[in-house]
């Protein structure tokens, strides 16, 4: 199943594919008026959200002129010249004719010079590689967890359980903010990727402190979580405009590259952590 | 020019003081209204009924303005202020303003550049060194027509200009302009016109209308950059006067809804991409209260500054594009 998420092109703004691969997992999943994706567990009374963003990096086509595409980068990955684009079925090329400085003034070349539709979104490209259990591939932690996410979304619950693959991550996650806004959940567990070697659950990150409990309660079902703290650290935790939100972080080598690598003994532990959370009762 | 663009550039509504603007729009939509409501933080709500209604749909503009704030008065009786909204600190010096209810008439000030040392001469305009000098000898002189807390707007007169608009707030006159020219008609479904508030300092009013609303979709109208001047490389410009309503695709704030936004497209005689993914407004505060947005905007030069420029043919087909869409969604 991750191979198959990896090549499904998400970007920020277009992530129809990957929600229909979902819907054929989760029939009954249904889409909010902003896009996100949800599955509901109804269980028990109590709200829980259980929450990982779908999106990758998105590039928009904004003007084209001369062969040379303008093109806005939505997302937090590093560009560089050399990196490849895809448009549907089209290639492109990130260029520079900024020698000193590369990184500035890029465009891109399509394949054939194509012309791109203004407006356009594509994606970065990143392909999927695996050696035993270590994986390289795009959006690592977030393709993880929507596995994980799948696999427990029927599994047994106390809560009424919202299973919400998140669209505009990548947009300070507006997707988030729209579904909580909407379900006005009693709990919110989420999933997002951290450079620490280890899964962990944040305790403070920019504009967000967990609640002792919530830390608590993450470490007792699986005790090999480390406690991050990190005030300088973005987190989509932060959005959550929930008193009972914790994120865990999924760790990834190469947070900030097109591909990450991780390490698939993660993920016994995230759907470890996701089953006893669903079961953890109204508390 | 429209003389009821006119009148709404000419009318002072900087954020958080657009009471003289909202009660003229109430007066000029009153006869097409089947129901208006303030609320407590200032949002205009005009309700029209649809024929036919399936869906409620809420069209957006804001009613405020950048400017600024008296924050002190010195000694010898110069204003010294802050600013309200986005504004670029180098088009403030030497600008007619007007400051308050009274409209005191000012200028801004700085100290003359011969006067300063050769290393600071080319440095950029900082707003803490200016003052709004209204001719007043002293403190106390200032203080009977002047208080803290005033607003000060740009002192600018709405007019044509070649064939272009020319005034002070296009940023979001138009936008308020526009939804009162269709206020006039009845669609099939309720249309819900909301005049917001604050959006030049962080989109609070629209984020309050939004939850108060809860429209089934929401079209922001507003008034966005247009950078089709001398000097600027091409692929920098984010919209041109007179090439039609200008569509987002994505924002600081938004990523617009694709199907919403190719919808509103079909119906636009005329229309550009807005090229260059800068600025926000009002749909960033709406569409996270799980509403479908999307973004319409009339292209301007020179916004947030003392005077804009916009197209009427711009303006025309912004309010085409929108009734198009009532007509057929």
């Amino acid at each position: 199943m991750l191979e198959i998420l990896s090549a499904l092109n998400s970007p920020c703004g277009g992530e129809e594919h990957i929600k229909k691969y979902i819907k054929t997992k989760l029939s009954g999943a249904c889409e909010d008026s902003v896009g996100n994706l949800i599955y509901r567990n109804k269980g028990g009374d109590k709200k829980l959200v259980i929450y990982c963003s779908l999106d990758e990096d998105a590039i928009v086509v904004m003007s084209q002129k001369d062969g040379k595409i303008n093109f806005a980068h939505v997302g937090d990955k590093k560009i560089h010249p050399g990196d490849t684009v895809s448009f549907g079925g089209y290639k492109g090329v990130v260029c520079s004719d900024n020698k000193e400085k590369p990184t500035e003034d890029m465009y891109i070349r399509t394949v054939g010079n194509v012309e791109i539709e203004t407006a356009s979104i594509g994606n970065l490209e990143g392909e999927y590689y695996c050696e035993e259990n270590v994986v390289f591939m795009k959006e690592a932690a977030a393709r993880v967890a929507v596995c994980s996410m799948i696999e427990c979304a029927d599994c047994e619950s106390d809560f009424d359980t919202y299973f919400v693959f998140g669209v505009m991550g990548k947009k300070s996650s507006r997707g988030l903010v729209a579904a909580l806004r909407e379900i006005k959940p009693d709990k919110v567990l989420l999933f997002e990727q951290t450079e620490k070697e280890n899964l962990t659950v944040k305790f403070l990150a920019t504009g967000y402190v967990c609640s002792r409990e919530l830390v608590e309660e993450i470490t007792e079902i699986e005790p090999s979580v480390e406690k991050e703290v990190d005030s300088k650290a973005k987190s989509a935790v932060s959005f959550a405009e929930c008193e009972n939100a914790v994120c865990v972080g999924v760790p990834v080598k190469f947070a900030n590259n097109i591909r990450q690598e991780i390490n698939l003994d993660i993920k016994d532990k995230i759907l470890n952590i996701i089953r006893k959370t669903m079961k953890k009762g109204c508390e | 020019m429209d003389s009821i663009l006119k009148t709404l550039c000419n009318i002072d509504s900087v954020s958080g003081r657009e009471n003289e603007l909202r009660d003229y729009i109430i007066e000029m939509v009153k006869p097409y209204a089947d129901k208006i409501q303030v609320d407590s933080i200032g949002n205009l709500y005009v309700l029209k009924k649809g024929t036919n209604p399936k869906k409620k749909i809420m069209l957006c503009a804001h009613m405020d303005e950048v400017g600024m704030i008296v924050s002190s008065i010195t000694d010898d009786g110069y204003i010294r202020f802050k600013i309200i909204g986005g504004i670029d600190e180098s088009v403030l010096v030497a600008k007619r303003v007007r400051i308050g209810d009274k409209k005191v008439l000012g200028v801004t000030g700085i100290k003359a550049v011969h006067l300063l040392p050769k290393d600071k001469r080319k440095e950029k305009v900082d707003y803490k060194e200016m003052y709004i000098d209204i001719g007043a000898s002293s403190k106390n002189d200032a203080e009977e027509i002047v208080k803290i807390g005033d607003p000060v707007y740009f002192d600018t007169k709405a007019e044509k200009l070649g064939e272009l608009c020319k005034g002070k707030a296009l940023d979001d006159r138009g936008g308020c302009y526009a939804l009162m020219m269709l206020l006039r008609e009845t669609f099939e479904n309720d249309v819900v016109y909301v005049f917001t508030v604050q959006e030049e300092v962080g989109l609070r009013g629209a984020s309050v209308a939004a939850r108060f609303v809860k429209p089934d979709e929401c079209i922001v109208v507003d008034c966005t950059t247009c950078l089709d001047m001398l000097d600027v490389d091409e692929s920098k410009m984010s919209t041109h006067l007179g090439k039609g309503v200008a569509v987002t695709v994505v924002d600081s704030a938004t990523f617009v809804n694709k199907e919403f936004r190719e919808k509103l497209v079909s119906c636009s005689e005329k229309f550009q991409y807005k090229n260059v993914p800068v600025g926000g407004n009002d749909a960033g505060a709406v569409h996270i209260n799980n509403i479908k947005t999307a973004s319409l905007s009339l292209p301007g030069r020179y916004i947030h500054s003392q005077v804009s420029l916009a197209s009427p043919k711009d303006i025309e087909n912004l309010i085409t594009t929108i009734k198009n869409y009532l007509k057929e969604n």
